[in-house]
């Protein structure tokens, strides 16, 4: 499991059934994810995530990220769910 | 006579709802364990369901909250998902456009804090849990200065430092997303 920061743009709608989310947790797997700007309505902004090892490399691979998108790369104890 | 003054202290109940009433009571109209008739049904509909509150109305998010007096508080309580149900916890609630919750989410198997601010929804964290739907899950919120903090069963954290709207706000509540028949119980509200 690896823990790390991903620029990411967000999609939805800013509605109650389609909540402004990032879009990379959209399209990958992820363990858990939460917002570091803060911004009232993110456009553009950086996540922190935790994901499998796979998932990871998958989205540093992803034309849409790459992999100066992921900063902080860290391996991290798997909290059981 | 004498006059006693009385203030929230740490741990003392500032709302207790074990929902114990007659089935098909309105919210609105039922009286809590500690803090009476307090509960307003700002958006759809929440009725006692064998002791229990459960949302009743086809909203797209239903949602009723108390004056509970103070904005950083522990809140606990129980979670019972429907099959497609996201029941949750309000907090900080001014009016439908201006509020923080969490939800479990049965369809999506994640637990997540949103925010909605100025009626615009974006969610702030997520863990992914398997959600099983009849399976009670036990809420634990803490809300303090501008971080909220919650657990799931013990586990699956959710940290939030930057929990600025609405940072005073007293009022929290509960909520359902539709009339997916999700139950919530045991709704404690502690300084």
């Amino acid at each position: 499991m690896k823990r790390a920061k991903v620029k990411t743009s967000w999609v939805g709608a800013g509605t109650a059934r389609d909540a402004f989310r990032p879009a990379v947790a959209d399209t990958y797997t992820l363990r858990k994810w939460q917002d570091v700007t803060g911004d009232p309505r993110p456009t553009v902004s950086e996540i922190e995530v935790e994901c499998e090892d796979a998932v990871l490399t998958a989205i540093k691979l992803d034309p849409a990220y790459g992999a100066p998108a992921v900063k902080g790369e860290a391996v991290v104890q798997v909290e059981k769910l | 006579m004498s006059l006693v003054s009385v203030s929230a202290q740490s741990g003392v109940p500032l709302l207790l709802d074990r929902f114990t009433d007659t089935d098909g009571t309105s919210l609105d109209l039922h009286r809590a364990d500690v803090g009476g008739v307090c509960w307003t049904e700002n958006q759809g509909d929440f009725e006692i369901a064998s002791n229990r509150a459960r949302a009743v109305a086809a909203a797209s998010q239903q949602i009723a909250t108390a004056e509970c007096r103070r904005a950083d508080v522990t809140l606990t309580c129980d979670l019972i998902p429907a099959a497609s149900g996201s029941p949750g916890v309000v907090l900080r609630y001014t009016n439908t456009l201006n509020f923080w919750y969490l939800r479990a989410s049965e369809a999506g198997n994640t637990f997540a804090l949103v925010e909605v601010n100025a009626g615009v929804f974006t969610t702030r964290a997520t863990t992914a849990v398997a959600i099983v739907a009849g399976v009670t899950y036990a809420l634990r919120v803490v809300t303090s200065g501008t971080t909220i903090t919650a657990t799931l069963d013990g586990g699956s954290q959710i940290t939030w430092p930057s929990a600025a709207l609405n940072s005073t706000v007293t009022r929290h509540g509960i909520t359902d997303a539709d009339a997916a028949a999700s139950s919530i119980d045991n709704f404690l509200v502690t300084a």
